[in-house]
Order: structure tokens, then C-alpha cells, then sequence
């Protein structure tokens, strides 16, 4: 009962004030920052009772218009299967939250509360499923539209999707062996530890190579701008365009949330998850020797906002990413996953085996 | 010379594409830093001649125009307010869209002879290539307004009259299109 | 801007958009929210048929961008668009498609015709032999912007045009004359 209560309010917390702010503002930020890029201004004429607040209740309105447009079913459409499939892509791009770790532990009235939502043990073979589930809400959308383009969108999404699902595992072989550890848990508490006494030993220390390969990879797994030729805007259109309304509102918004929950993995493998360098949990503990003690509030607070600073940084990145390069071939695509990503993440597992053997 | 000779054959390091992703993310992130230090800059006041944008923020903003640009048609009045138009029915053939339609009727001062009675222009059927301005001999039709904001609800609100055109003010004044053919001087 | 469409509106048009059919047209607040969601969020349908697409291209470019009003995201399918700009000269084989399209969008919709062309079928209303004299004598449309091609401004204005019309929408009426 009382880890009901927990759960709860860390899933009210976590997914309903953060995850879910910060899809609908990455609605915004994908056209201001693709209007600053280009020399232009973004959308900003939305105004209530004459304000314009850059440009911000157009997330409002583009939501509310989604909300009052027609959604039909198109003729010869299966119908439960066509209802149900944004549903999925839905679900399956919430649930992968879960297993995210947002800080250690907060201590309220002499009990430790984990700030993980789910406390899994197998933490990286549960990611490795949601991304796997994630490809059905694609394919039955796709399927059960009736309509020979949105199928063949569907099966290039699926078959881009299954490509890089293999170089994201075989990428994250090398941080379980550095960490030793399969538990997401452990492995942002490991990245606290120091190296050679000053360093802290964050996971794009140990892998660099790793990193690239799964920024890459988790990029083509979203379906992003470079690798979005399934969802290929304006040429070759794909798996959701027989979807109006709210169906289609619930694509775009599993597109953001995808997007999230691969920088959030990023960053809890790579970047220190809600690691501050230096900081423990009383308190900051220089390499010179400085002790700065803390409560233990405070502590949780200082690991949330390096979490929540560091997931923007990579969602800056992602976007000027998707606004700079131009949409790849569908076979540059398979070539890359196959034969150039397939073979790094290998080679990658080799060079960290014999480093890990030679320092011992 | 062989054209092939052009392409060099890609590194290793090149076909892995990072080179050129760096570059492009270059090119974008700076035209992004520069523009977001001249937003912030001209949002606290300071060094507002450099704008952060090249956008001209219709409809408060309009872009400069030339004088020769072809806009909105009007017609010309004498002094004493009759139109200058003698109804000699050049505009109307000379126009390729054939979107002039006019009536001609006597006018009351003898030496003029005629003047239009219907002038009306189809603005849907128009395009907007100057060619009646350069058949008029009299400076009776101009298309100097400046007024380029003319879209409708309605097909027949397209539909010019007479009237309509004789009462637009333009929004540059002064501006004379023909000076071979201002008032005063003889035509022949 | 009220002052230069003053001389070609038609009397009624022009008394609904100053407002003096105020108790004929009735607006509850529920219609103006409704409203300005989706006057604040059109989002067009790429629909660039001839040299009036250059001009629409040069109206979401930097210069003059038309992403300002919310109208930046082009959606290719006709399943997510609330907008048509056909912009350019409609043929009679382009009609059927343009008929299809437009049955396929979700309600509510709205057509600018941008261009001579699309109005009244341009130069080619005497004697063009394979061209649809105006896109509105297949679907019904909200703003026509005349020109050849218009400028980018003349296309924004015909788009603050349409907003306008918009926002004097009521969804009750809209549901009686659906049903009559």
C-alpha cells in the first residue's frame, strides 16, 4: 500500500508535470529554434487577452484544433485495430519511463524513497522491450489503414526500427561491462565514483564510441530527421496519413516522447544520469578537500535539476540535428545500421574487453 | 581532364559522415547563437539596428517597394474632377487577359469628346502586367498605389467600377508614371 | 488595412466583418475559444500547382514568413490539413484530384484560391480550352487573392482575411446549415 502511494506520486511527479511538459513544449522549441536557426521569427501570434508570450499558446491551440477535428475511419479500414494502434505507440513510449532513474534517494520522515518510478532489476532488458513493442503501434497503424502507401511506410518504419534495435543493444553490451551492472539504478550511482581520485567516471569516459553509436542508433530508432524516411514528409508520405484528429495528435506526440525517453536513456548511460561531479549524499566532497554538507532535500533537488539540465542539453542537440542535415536514402539507411554501426558496436566490445582485462 | 577527376573517393573517416555533420551543425548553431545574442539584445534595448531576423512582420512591417512595382490600378481626374479617361478604348485591347471592359459615352465639354460611362477591371482576371499603363496616351490609368492587400470573399468583389477606381488614394504620392505625357503639355 | 479593402467588398460581406449583424450572428464564448484554436493553428496542404507555388514558398521562407500566424507546418497528406492554398492554374485533369482531395480533408476546412488562375482561370478564361475557369466551380472558396502572382504579402493578407472570416464562425449555425 504504501509502495502503491509511492509509485504514484512519483508517476504524478515524474510523467504528468515533467515527461509531459516537456513533450508539449518540445512542440514549441522544434519551431522556435528551427525559426532562430533560419533567420526568421517563429510562430508568435497566438495572443490571449493581447499577450504573446513568444509565441507559446500555439501549443495551446494546436492541441485544441486537434481536439475539434473530424476524425473519421477511412472505408475498409479494420476498425478496432485502427483505434487501437496510436494507443499502443502511446503506451509504449510512456511505459519506458519507468525504468528511469531522476535521482538517488529522497528520505521523507525516516523512509528512503528510490527516485525511480519502478524499481527493476533487469532495468536494460526492460528498455530493450519497450523499444521492441514500440514497432507494433507502427506496423498495425500502418496495416490497418487500407491504403498501399501508408502500408509500405509502415514496413520500411518496422524494418528501420528492428535494424537499429540491434545496434542499440550491442552498444550498451559495453556499458554493462564497465559498470557491471544491468540495473539503471546502479549504473547512474556508479557514474558517481572518481577516477584517479578527481574524475568522475561518467559513461562517455569509458565508451565514447559507445556514445556516438547509440545517439546515432536511438535516433534512427525514433524515426527523427536524418532517418525519418518512414514517416518521409512531403515525398514519400507514410505510415499515419490516413490519420486525422486526435489519432494523429497521439503519433506526434509519441514522436516527442520517444525522443525523450532516448535522450533520458543517453544521458543516464553517458552523461552521469542525475550525477553532480562531486556530489554525495550529504553533500559536496572536493578533491581539495572543501566538505560542503547538505541536506539531504537539497541534495535530491541539486540531482534532479543536473538530470533535467542535462536532458535539455541533449534535446538541444537532437533538434539542431533534425534541422540541419537532410533525410537519408532508404538503403543509406540499412546500410548504415548493417554494415557500419553493426561492426562498431563489435569492435567496440572488443577494445573495452581488452582495456577492462589490461587495467584488471 | 578527365570530369570524374573532381570527385576524390571518400576517406574512411568521411564515409562514416561525421566530417560533414560537424560542418553542417557548424553553419546552423552559429547562424543560431548569433541570432538568439540580437533577439536578447533587442529585447533589453541595446544595439537595435542589427535584428536578430530578416523577417518583415507583415502586417506592421511592410517591405520597401519600388516605385516601378505594378500594384493596384486607379484612374486619374482632370482638375475640374472628370475622369482624364477619353474612352479610346486602348487599354482594353491592348490588355492580354482581357479583363477591361468599358462603355463610352459623350462627355459634356465639346473639344474632349467622349468619356467612359462603364470602366470596370476584373482584378481575378488581371495579371498585373502594366500593359494598359504603357497603351494609355492620355496618363488616365496608373498602377502606382502601392496597395497590394486586395484579396476578397467574394468573386464579384474582384469587380472594379468606375467609381472604385477613381477613389483610391494611393499610398505614394506624387509619383508621376509618364512625365512625356503630364497635363499641359501637347499630345499628338 | 480596413480602409483599403473599403472600395470592393459587397455591402453584406462588408456588414458582417464591421459587425452590424451583431444579434444575427450569435458567438458564445465557447465558439470564440474554439475559434481562435483554429484560426491560430491552420495548417496548410502543400499544394503548389504552377508559378503561384514559388510565390507561396517565398511567403514561408525568412522574409515573410507565414509560420508567424501558425500556418509553417505543410502537411503533405490532405488528412491532417485544414488549409488548401491551390495556388496555380487548375486543368481539368488536375480537378478531379483537386475534387478528391478535398473530400478527403476533415472537417472544418478551408480553400484559398491564390493567384488568377485559381479565381476566375486567369489569362486563360477566353480561350484556354483545357483549363477550369476558377477552382471554385469545384469546391467552395473562402479567400481569393488576385494577382500574378501575388506577392507574398497579398497572400498573408489573404490569410489574415480568412482568419478574420473565422473568427465570425459560429458552430451552431454551421450545424443547422449542415443539417437543412
Amino acid at each position: 500500500m504504501q509502495a502503491l502511494a509511492e509509485a504514484a506520486g512519483k508517476f504524478i511527479f515524474f510523467i504528468g508535470l515533467i515527461v509531459l511538459q516537456i513533450a508539449a513544449v518540445l512542440t514549441w522549441v522544434e519551431r522556435k529554434q528551427s525559426a532562430v536557426m533560419q533567420d526568421r521569427i517563429g510562430a508568435n501570434r497566438a495572443t490571449i487577452f493581447g499577450m504573446r508570450m513568444l509565441g507559446m499558446f500555439h501549443m495551446l491551440a494546436d492541441m485544441l484544433k486537434l481536439f475539434t477535428k473530424e476524425f473519421f475511419i477511412p472505408m475498409g479500414a479494420r476498425k478496432f485495430i485502427y483505434l487501437l494502434a496510436p494507443m499502443i505507440s502511446l503506451l509504449f513510449a510512456l511505459v519506458g519511463f519507468a525504468a528511469i532513474p531522476f535521482g538517488d534517494v529522497l528520505i521523507i520522515g525516516g523512509r528512503e524513497i528510490p527516485l525511480q518510478i519502478a524499481n527493476i532489476d533487469i532495468g536494460i532488458l526492460y528498455i530493450f522491450a519497450v523499444l521492441g513493442m514500440a514497432v507494433y503501434g507502427v506496423v498495425l497503424g500502418a496495416w490497418a489503414s487500407n491504403n498501399n502507401y501508408a502500408l509500405l511506410g509502415g514496413l520500411r518504419a518496422s524494418a528501420q526500427m528492428l535494424s537499429y534495435e540491434v545496434a542499440i543493444g550491442i552498444s550498451l553490451v559495453g556499458v554493462i561491462m564497465v559498470y557491471q551492472t544491468v540495473d539503471l539504478m546502479e549504473i547512474a550511482r556508479a557514474q558517481g565514483q572518481l577516477l584517479w581520485g578527481w574524475l568522475p567516471q561518467w559513461g562517455i569516459l569509458w565508451q565514447p564510441l559507445g556514445f556516438l553509436i547509440f545517439m546515432a542508433a536511438g535516433i534512427a530508432e525514433t524515426k527523427r530527421i536524418p532517418f525519418d524516411a518512414p514517416e518521409g514528409e512531403s515525398e514519400i508520405v507514410g505510415y499515419f496519413i490516413e490519420y486525422s484528429g486526435m489519432g494523429f495528435g497521439m503519433y506526434f506526440l509519441t514522436d516527442f516522447l520517444e525522443t525523450i525517453l532516448i535522450a533520458s536513456l543517453t544521458v543516464t548511460f553517458f552523461l552521469g544520469g542525475f550525477q553532480v561531479p562531486y556530489l554525495y549524499a550529504d553533500g559536496f566532497h572536493f578533491p581539495w578537500g572543501q566538505v560542503v554538507l547538505l541536506p539531504n532535500i537539497v541534495v535530491a533537488v541539486l540531482q534532479f535539476l543536473s538530470f533535467l539540465i542535462k536532458l535539455i542539453l541533449l534535446l538541444f542537440i537532437m533538434m539542431a540535428i533534425r534541422w540541419t542535415l537532410p533525410r537519408f536514402r532508404y538503403d543509406q539507411i540499412m546500410h548504415l545500421g548493417w554494415k557500419i554501426l553493426l561492426p562498431a558496436s563489435l569492435i567496440n566490445i572488443l577494445i573495452t574487453a581488452v582495456v577492462l582485462t589490461l587495467i584488471g | 581532364m578527365n570530369v570524374h577527376d573532381k570527385y576524390k573517393p571518400l576517406t574512411w573517416w568521411d564515409k562514416t559522415y561525421i566530417p560533414l555533420v560537424i560542418d553542417g551543425l557548424s553553419v546552423t548553431l552559429r547562424h543560431f547563437f548569433r541570432n538568439i545574442r540580437l533577439h536578447i539584445l533587442n529585447v533589453l534595448g541595446i544595439k537595435t539596428k542589427e535584428r536578430g531576423a530578416v523577417t518583415y512582420q507583415y502586417p506592421e512591417e511592410m517591405r520597401p517597394l519600388w516605385p516601378r512595382t505594378r500594384t493596384l490600378h486607379r484612374l486619374m481626374r482632370r482638375e475640374d474632377g472628370s475622369p482624364r479617361c477619353v474612352a479610346c478604348m486602348m487599354c482594353e485591347t491592348a490588355c492580354p487577359a482581357r479583363c477591361i471592359y468599358i462603355v463610352a459615352e459623350e462627355r459634356p465639354d465639346v473639344q474632349i469628346e467622349k468619356q467612359p460611362k462603364i470602366f470596370n477591371i476584373d482584378l481575378g482576371k488581371c495579371v498585373f502586367c502594366g500593359y494598359c499603363v504603357e497603351a494609355c496616351p492620355e496618363d488616365a490609368i496608373r498602377m502606382d498605389t502601392g496597395i497590394i492587400d486586395i484579396a476578397s470573399y467574394t468573386r464579384n468583389g474582384m469587380l472594379l467600377t468606375k467609381e472604385q477606381l477613381l477613389n483610391i488614394q494611393p499610398k505614394v504620392e506624387n509619383y508621376v508614371a509618364r512625365p512625356d505625357l503630364v497635363e499641359g503639355q501637347p499630345i499628338y | 488595412m480596413a480602409d483599403s479593402i473599403q472600395p470592393y467588398l459587397p455591402e453584406e460581406i462588408k456588414a458582417i466583418y464591421e459587425g452590424r449583424y451583431g444579434d444575427n450572428v450569435i458567438i458564445t464564448s465557447v465558439d470564440k475559444i474554439l475559434n481562435w484554436a483554429k484560426l491560430s493553428s491552420l495548417w496548410p496542404m502543400t499544394f503548389g500547382l504552377a508559378c503561384c507555388a514559388i510565390e507561396m514558398m517565398a511567403a514561408s521562407a525568412s522574409r515573410f514568413d507565414i509560420d508567424r500566424f501558425g500556418a509553417g507546418v505543410f502537411r503533405p497528406s490532405p488528412r491532417q490539413s485544414d488549409l488548401m492554398i491551390v495556388a496555380g492554374t487548375v486543368t481539368m485533369k488536375m480537378a478531379d484530384r483537386i475534387k478528391l482531395l478535398y473530400d478527403q480533408m476533415p472537417e472544418p476546412k478551408y480553400v484559398i484560391a491564390m493567384g488568377s488562375c485559381a479565381t476566375c482561370g486567369g489569362p486563360y478564361w477566353k480561350h484556354g480550352y483545357h483549363v477550369l475557369k476558377g477552382v471554385d466551380q469545384i469546391v467552395p472558396v473562402d479567400v481569393y487573392v488576385p494577382g500574378c502572382p501575388p506577392r507574398p504579402e497579398a497572400l498573408l493578407d489573404g490569410l489574415l482575411k480568412l482568419q478574420q472570416k473565422i473568427r465570425r464562425e459560429s458552430h451552431i449555425r454551421r450545424k443547422v446549415e449542415a443539417s437543412v
